[in-house]
């Protein structure tokens, strides 16, 4: 969401004097054309790839002040998605995401700040496997346009890592079997309201 | 590769040392009472256990947040009810100091589930089956355990432990089937000591703690994990045919022998281990 925020922010500052308004502007989280995955290094050898299905949620962006924008996304662990049946299960048992104790993981803004280079610095809370903890994603504006219904659609992508412990996912796995980092790469399209 | 077995392996050894010096300081001292014995002896195991946990995961969550950290607290609750029952209260104190325990047990593990998966009427009902089964249950493991030379009683409770830990493996819950790996290696120092002292103080906890043991980790495995309904039960079955054979069975020959009885009760849990490994799904995960 902080993602989508900061491209759409970054695309109106750019190239759309037209756009810029005071007031603030909501976007829904388009879950079909939206994605989040996730990066590991597996037994130092390989990065194997997770991906979240149908992210939700809301970015509300407010082009005079970026600092009050908000973005907040919320992902099912349920759907997690590694294209191996029973990889899927093992991450969703208590290994790991533990889908049925804590099936919601969410993050939502708490600050908005504008880089030098035209990206966003989006802080907020984390919340996966029932711990809450501030994250920090980089945001990068994609770009706007209108869809098939005459609806406006913005994008941003974010990256952003966090260390599986810090959340107890997979505490009884060391790092040496999955790495500690897992990195976040985030796709966001929004349709405005 | 090698962490996972250094961890592993502390995780199981620490406990069983720590708990085989345990065991055995309680058995020879003569100051404290059985209720104290079956006291300290749950604590110091809830301490033990401990130790495993912070081996397995690096750290010790002293305030759960999760079903499979509460298991942690199983070994006090087995403590504080070893204690009470030790003090050898009415039949039905006795029933409810069971109950009250296993209820606690049974609220920490599925109230998360009232809240995320199951519905109300769902919750109501498998919240009262889970209930009535671990009482019944642990009420079923105790007669066995009873009427069943000592040192062989405690080989059937160790491997009811044990063989649902591979069960619960065999479904591809590690970590599941870690922490009943590490309960099995806290009971099963007493396993010795039932040989060498069978009538020390320290077997106040066994009983207790199977079964609120077995009891979180098959709501744990059935519930939050992927372990099947047929296994779970065949597990559960398990008591059930040990309190058959001691309360219905012949009085003579191979069932009425230790080995034979603890042999006959393990068979569906072991029944269980191989519905398990069988029906896994073989993904090249």
């Amino acid at each position: 969401m902080k993602k989508f925020h900061a491209l759409f922010l970054a695309t109106l500052f750019a190239g759309g004097a037209s756009a810029l308004r005071a007031q603030d502007a909501v976007y829904d989280i388009d879950p079909v054309h939206s994605t989040v995955l996730a990066s590991v290094i597996h037994f130092g050898a390989s990065t194997n790839w997770v991906r979240f299905n149908s992210p939700t949620g809301s970015v509300t962006v407010n082009e005079a002040d970026p600092s009050k924008s908000t973005i907040a996304i919320e992902i099912k662990a349920d759907n997690t998605d590694t294209a191996n049946e029973k990889r899927d299960q093992h991450l969703k048992s208590p290994d790991f995401l533990n889908a049925k104790e804590f099936p919601l993981i969410s993050f939502k803004s708490t600050t908005v700040t504008k880089n030098a280079d035209g990206t966003f610095a989006v802080t907020g809370n984390l919340t996966a496997h029932g711990v809450t903890k501030p994250v920090t994603a980089t945001f990068k504006a994609v770009g706007t346009g209108k869809g098939s219904k005459g609806e406006t659609r913005a994008g941003a992508d974010a990256t952003f890592s966090i260390k599986r412990t810090d959340f107890g996912i997979g505490a009884t796995f060391p790092a040496t079997a999955v790495s500690e980092e897992i990195k976040f790469h985030v796709s966001l399209e929004g349709i405005k309201k | 590769m090698d962490a996972m077995i250094r961890n592993l392996l502390l995780s199981i050894l620490v406990p069983a040392l720590a708990m085989g010096v345990s065991y055995f300081a309680l058995t020879v001292q003569t100051r404290l009472s059985r209720p104290w014995v079956g006291l300290l002896t749950g604590l110091e195991a809830a301490f033990a256990f401990g130790l495993g946990f912070y081996f397995l995961t690096g750290s010790v969550p002293f305030e759960p947040k999760e079903s499979t950290q509460w298991l942690i607290y199983v070994w006090v609750v087995a403590a504080v009810a070893a204690a009470l029952l030790a003090g050898d209260p009415a039949p039905a104190t006795r029933v409810v100091i069971m109950v009250a325990a296993v209820a606690f047990v049974t609220f920490v593990e599925v109230k998360s589930l009232w809240r995320g998966s199951w519905r109300p009427i769902q919750a109501v009902w498998l919240t009262g089956m889970i209930l009535a089964a671990g009482t019944v249950g642990w009420a079923m493991l105790q007669l066995f355990y009873e009427r069943t030379k000592r040192g062989w009683a405690m080989m059937g409770l160790l491997g009811l432990l044990v063989l649902s830990s591979v069960a619960v493996a065999a479904t591809g819950s590690a970590s599941l089937a870690l922490m009943a790996g590490i309960f099995a290696a806290v009971l099963g120092p007493l396993v010795i000591i039932s040989w060498w002292r069978p009538d020390s103080g320290v077997f106040a906890i066994a009983v207790p703690f199977t079964a609120l043991a077995l009891l979180g980790v098959l709501v744990n495995a059935r519930f939050y994990s992927d372990l099947g309904v047929l296994p779970a039960l065949l597990i559960l079955l398990s008591p059930v045919v040990g309190w058959a054979l001691v309360r219905f069975g012949p009085e003579n020959g191979v069932l009425a022998s230790g080995p034979g009885r603890t042999m006959a009760m393990l068979i569906p849990a072991a029944g269980a281990v191989a519905y398990a490994i069988l029906t896994s799904v073989p993904s090249g995960y």
